[in-house]
């Protein structure tokens, strides 16, 4: 059976889609041997969140509710697809993640909040 | 000759290290729910590396709230199974609470391994980093001991990319940087996984 092509994706398809290559990202954290999968998923969401962009400029605003998301993998990965067009809602997630227990999802917000501050993360 | 012990009468009250019996605690009736106790396959599964994790996520998390008759059911659960006696140390380094810098490299200057833990280049020593003074990578300071499954955190993290750094890995980005900026930056990595104060 052929994959259907990201194109045809609905804007919740998609939503859907980043939830779900997300956790499965997640898994892989705890694999003794992880990186390669996480690398994988990692351009898989990247090209999720392309669909998104290459739409019109509200799209990727379908990702706000992920914000709520009880996965903290999946809010992170969502934080970044939303500081540029959503920065109220997903500045606030971030800062809820950087204050939450110690794990990488903490790691890389708390690394986002510096590299905002420093100037240097732009996010687009 | 040795001196007397005190008589009731004469015996000051009783303060820290005394002998009397502790005031009696009430006990933890509270019961755990059993959906935070991890879900463990009774038959030994190829890998017990992620359930190790699992567990060792879960007893943190439990101990981290005070909830000990959580804690001590999640312990039931994994001693219960018998094939995750392998984790065992892995799971009891990950308990540790974050250590100072000073600790930290004081626990690498221990001669010989120590299971559940594995010694830390902070500046990553590999190929990567062959420009850079060898010896300052190999010395004391830039070594610290931290548990089995942080260690394998912080790996995965150098070698993963990162949307911040435009998709580069850390490893990546930190190429053709100083010793001296490369270890601020591990170090940052260190406190916000929680190994390090």
């Amino acid at each position: 059976m052929t994959k259907p092509k990201l194109d045809d994706f609905s804007n919740e398809q998609l939503v859907q889609e980043f939830i779900r290559l997300s956790l499965k990202q997640f898994e892989t954290e705890y694999e003794e041997d992880g990186v390669e999968d996480y690398t994988r998923l990692y351009h898989a969401i990247q090209a999720v969140a392309e669909a998104l962009r290459a739409r019109s400029g509200t799209a990727r605003r379908a990702l706000i509710p992920v914000l709520r998301h009880p996965n903290g993998r999946v809010r992170i990965n969502a934080i970044h697809q939303l500081l540029a067009v959503a920065p109220e809602q997903a500045n606030a997630a971030l800062i809820e993640l950087a204050q939450g227990p110690p794990g990488r999802e903490r790691l890389d917000a708390r690394q986002t909040l510096r590299f905002l501050a420093e100037g240097l993360y732009r996010p687009t | 000759m040795p001196e007397r012990p005190p008589t009731p009468e004469t015996a000051e009250p009783p303060g820290v290290g005394h002998n009397e019996p502790p005031e009696p605690i009430e006990p933890d009736t509270a019961k755990p729910n059993s959906d935070e106790i991890p879900d463990l396959p009774l038959v030994r599964p190829d890998r017990t590396y992620p359930y190790g994790r699992i567990v060792a996520d879960a007893l943190k998390g439990a101990i981290a709230v005070g909830n000990w008759a959580l804690a001590t059911a999640i312990a039931n659960a994994a001693d219960a199974v018998g094939w995750l006696t392998d984790q065992y140390y892995n799971i009891a380094a990950s308990l540790d609470p974050a250590k100072t810098y000073e600790e930290l490299v004081a626990d690498a200057q221990v001669k010989g391994p120590r299971r559940g833990y594995e010694n830390h280049h902070i500046v990553e020593q590999g190929g990567q980093n062959s420009y850079l003074d060898q010896s300052e990578i190999q010395s004391g300071e830039n070594i610290v001991r931290i548990p089995y499954y942080r260690h394998k955190d912080v790996q995965s993290y150098y070698q993963t990319p990162n949307p911040l750094l435009g998709g580069l890995t850390p490893r990546e980005y930190l190429r053709g940087r100083s010793f001296q900026e490369q270890f601020e930056f591990g170090l940052k990595v260190l406190r916000d996984l929680g190994i390090m104060k």
